[in-house]
């Protein structure tokens, strides 16, 4: 009974271990070899507090998973502002330097560690047995399950799982991804510490051995195995994987200095087959779905604009629609009230190329703008310069008098100005409802003050965001496909997805990048339809487009762009009328 | 600290440096052509070590063929890792529209403990010891060295020379930089992407070995071996800068080897990794954008 009271306990722990990590490798896609290292870290200053300075068991474990949660917002400062690899990198490193510096500092014992802890008590009960234990342990890992969970599927989950599938998108939405990364890796490196703290209260002792790269590699073992994305999967995978010890000295009867061998093996065995034959683990992620039947959801779709068949009716539900999605709470720069964006000179060479080379141009507030011209010409550049993904050489970007050169891409979104992407961008394993939701700005639930504390709020913005993206992919014409994965959509559907995504971020300036391209007609007609519309909500639209048929519909303002400057601009009419350009680039 | 000791640590330094060097130029030869996270260079470090010894008690080679016969099967190892592994789980990935990184990373990592477990397995944990040359000190003045260091570093820059010869001036090495610099573009003007990462796996997995067989005549055989060379390996290639040529890299290790060794003038010995990791560190905080190019190229292109 105490043998395998011992590894019920065990499993528990280890439960901990794997939550946690698959917040940060699952949801946030970034892969850490250091879990095992942010144990110690708990394990190591509970060990100190508990052995060496008698604190109680409750003192010496909240100190431990602070310490944990700041020296793993330190250690990954540095690498989250940068591509995976170097998260990867960090984490490997530190794991190094926690193994050599346990071992080699005096006070945490050397190679022997500490014992002697002190009794596990809380408010006057002691836990000494594991069956006693095992009460405290499950009480706990039930806590750290259901707030990993809150965090998985809340607005701040859906941020991470944006920034596993796309970084840049995420941004591009208004997200401060590197904020983002910073919180889930200190908090998960808290619970770390916090399973580090609890393991060696139950050994009553800690030591280098306990924290090896074997214990990360399989606490990455029970992650994968499990479900990267699912947190069912990490409890499972914790048992699994626990469990094969006893199994193989007990059943298999392999001598148990040898166990740990051939269990070593079949996890990286059981890791590269899973990599090559079941990515995604024994359980799948789950999405968030509606139920079809769900409060506030209208099965009907629109019937599409543009096609003559709607009737008054149908004008009428459009407007309603359209009046819903006006209403805005942002602040805006006050600006002339004339134009949105202004730019002056803009200029950005790539080495000897010139991308952009002194380009003027202004957006009128509540107008459809377009920019045209061959392939090359720097327009897709331009809406790079216009939302901060590219820093620019020289020149003036001005929202609403506001510069925007300097910004981040996040900050220039949150103030107003968004890009959508020719190729879509979208967050291929997540819903097209789940895409757009990402979107809307200033969710309660993005704050962990907020989602632990304030649940009532987290749930009245959590609706607000559903309906609101809802409204946006009624708009068009994708609620229908609301529950869909965006992997699972053609390449029309995601582009339609993709414009309801950047109208959920609520900017005044639309930046759309051909936005109809792989549409059918008919959406089409309705994409050209709505985006006409979208001044009546006070938007301002730029758009990157070769349809003309398309541009004649929105009779909007064009730029004709050709290496990197402005040739000419007014009406496609105007346009057409100039000769040279006819021949050039209209080939009529 | 006396003028002998500092010629002492200089000496050590010089060797330490010269072998980082080759575990970066090695290292980055895999990591900048594949783009695969490639942790299990540590198998093939493994692997050549304890093919060689299987070899001793088995086959009757001379002492040269037991050696041959470990580098031929670490460069075994990384052309089937390559072929049978890392390039299925990065097409499934691709076609799902992920970013292989993680994935790869991962079945590296299981390659890696498949290998040590086995190794652990079948020889114990034991160190064993395995030479590749009857080993002798010398001293010059107080400064001792060994026959082996000084073959080492002599064999060292040698490799690093011909590596660096052989990607400026052979045809199939400027097909390697082709694919270094820019795989599409290497495709395009028909350049076999496959058999290029097949054959940086050969030569990295041939070198890693090599350093393996140095490891352990230094100190000796045990399955935890790899890790460290590892992670050397990779700190002084990224401080260098992946896609940089060997020979920078070389200087980087070189430079890396001397401040570690030199550190231990004034820090216990036990904080060198230490010394290396702030290294890093200092390096990725003040990460000079030029160095980030190699990892934010693939953003950049697709942004505009």
């Amino acid at each position: 009974m105490g043998l395998s009271m011992n590894i019920v306990n065990q499993m528990v722990l280890f439960s901990i271990f794997a939550l946690s990590l698959n917040i940060l490798m699952g949801f946030a896609g970034q892969a850490s070899i250091a879990h095992a290292a942010f144990g110690a870290v708990g394990g190591y200053t509970a060990g100190v507090l508990g052995a060496t300075h008698h604190w109680s068991f409750p003192a010496a474990v909240v100190v431990a998973f602070i310490l944990s949660g700041v020296i793993g917002v330190l250690v990954s400062l540095p690498a989250l502002r940068l591509p995976n690899e170097f998260v990867i990198l960090l984490t490997l490193a530190f794991a190094y330097i926690v193994a050599s510096t346990v071992i080699s500092i005096d006070a945490l014992g050397g190679q022997y560690g500490l014992q002697g802890l002190g009794d596990i008590s809380l408010f006057g009960k002691k836990f000494v047995s594991p069956s006693e234990v095992f009460i405290l342990l499950v009480v706990i890992g039930v806590i750290v399950f259901l707030a990993c969970w809150r965090l998985g599927e809340s607005s701040f989950g859906r941020v991470l799982k944006g920034i596993r599938e796309d970084e840049l998108a995420t941004k591009a939405l208004g997200k401060h991804t590197v904020g983002f990364k910073v919180v889930a890796f200190g908090t998960t490196s808290a619970v770390a510490g916090l399973g580090g703290a609890l393991f060696v209260f139950y050994y009553q002792q800690v030591s280098p051995q306990q924290w090896t790269l074997n214990q990360a590699i399989a606490m990455i073992a029970m992650v994968v195995l499990g479900g990267t994305g699912n947190l069912i999967g990490s409890v499972l995978g914790a048992v699994v994987i626990t469990a094969s010890t006893p199994i193989l000295e007990n059943v298999v009867h392999i001598n148990p200095s040898r166990a740990t061998f051939a269990q070593m093996i079949i996890y990286g065995a059981a890791l590269v087959l899973f990599m090559m034959y079941r990515p995604e683990g024994i359980l799948r992620e789950r999405h968030g779905r509606l139920r079809a039947a769900g409060k506030g959801y209208v099965e009907a779709s629109i019937t599409p604009l543009g096609v003559g068949n709607g009737g008054a009716e149908n004008q009428q539900e459009w407007k309603k629609l359209l009046d819903r999605v006006a209403t805005t709470t942002v602040q805006r720069p006050a600006g002339d009230g004339v134009t949105a964006l202004k730019v002056r000179g803009l200029v950005k060479h790539f080495g000897g190329i010139k991308a952009v080379n002194g380009v003027d141009l202004d957006l009128p507030l509540g107008k459809v703008t377009a920019l045209i011209g061959p392939n090359g010409a720097g327009k897709s550049t331009l809406f790079g310069l216009f939302t901060g993904f590219i820093s620019a050489d020289q020149g003036v970007i001005e929202y609403r008098g506001q510069s925007l050169r300097g910004m981040r891409p996040d900050q220039i979104a949150k103030l107003g100005v968004v890009r959508s992407f020719q190729d879509t961008r979208l967050f291929r394993q997540m819903t097209a409802l789940e895409n757009v939701m990402s979107a809307v700005p200033g969710q309660s639930g993005e704050s962990l003050l907020s989602l632990y504390f304030l649940p009532w709020k987290v749930r009245a913005s959590n609706r607000s965001a559903k309906a609101i993206a809802l409204d946006q992919l009624r708009i068009v014409g994708m609620d229908r496909h609301a529950n869909t994965l965006c992997a699972d959509l053609a390449h029309g559907e995601q582009k339609l997805v993709a414009i309801a995504r950047a109208l959920a971020t609520g900017a005044e300036v639309l930046l759309l990048d051909e936005p109809t391209s792989g549409v059918d007609e008919q959406w089409m007609h309705h994409v050209a339809e709505t985006i006409k519309r979208l001044p009546e909500i006070g938007k301002t639209v730029c758009i990157v487009e070769h349809n003309l048929a398309f541009l004649e519909r929105l009779q909007a303002n064009c730029y004709f762009l050709e290496s990197g400057s402005v040739r000419t601009h007014g009406s496609l009419r105007e346009l057409m009328e100039n000769e040279d350009l006819r021949k050039a680039y209209f080939a009529v | 600290m006396t003028g002998s000791e500092v010629m002492q640590q200089t000496v050590n330094g010089v060797v330490d440096g010269s072998t980082f060097a080759l575990l970066g130029a090695s290292y980055s030869l895999i990591t900048s052509v594949t783009k695969r996270f490639h942790v299990a260079y540590v198998a093939t470090y493994l692997g050549a070590v304890y093919a060689a010894i299987w070899s001793e008690d088995h086959l009757p080679l001379p002492h040269i063929g037991d050696i041959a016969f470990g580098l031929v099967v670490a460069a075994l190892m990384g052309v089937l890792i390559e072929a049978y592994i890392y390039r299925r789980i990065a097409a499934r990935a691709a076609r799902r529209g992920g970013d292989p990184l993680i994935p790869v990373f991962i079945a590296s990592l299981g390659l890696t403990i498949v290998a040590q477990n086995v190794v652990s397995w079948v020889w114990n944990t034991q160190p064993l010891s395995f030479n590749l040359i009857t080993n002798k000190g010398y001293s010059l003045g107080d400064v001792r060295y060994t026959k082996l260091q000084v073959l080492a570093v002599l064999l060292y820059w040698l490799i690093l020379l011909a590596l660096w010869a052989f990607l400026k001036w052979t045809k199939q090495g400027s097909r390697v930089t082709g694919v270094q610099v820019n795989p599409q573009m290497a495709q395009v003007v028909g350049i076999n992407t496959k058999r290029i990462f097949i054959l940086v796996f050969a030569i990295g997995s041939v070198l890693a070995g090599l350093l393996g067989m140095f490891e352990s005549s230094t100190v000796a055989a045990q399955p935890s071996m790899g890790f460290n060379a590892m992670f050397y390996g990779f700190v002084v290639a990224f401080v260098a800068g992946m896609e940089r040529g060997p020979l920078r890299i070389a200087v980087v290790g070189l430079i890396v080897g001397l401040i570690q060794s030199l550190s231990a003038l004034w820090l216990p010995l036990q904080y060198a990794p230490a010394v290396v990791f702030s290294i890093l560190l200092v390096y990725l905080i003040l990460l000079p954008t030029d160095f980030r190019r190699y990892f934010t190229r693939r953003t950049t292109a697709t942004i505009t």
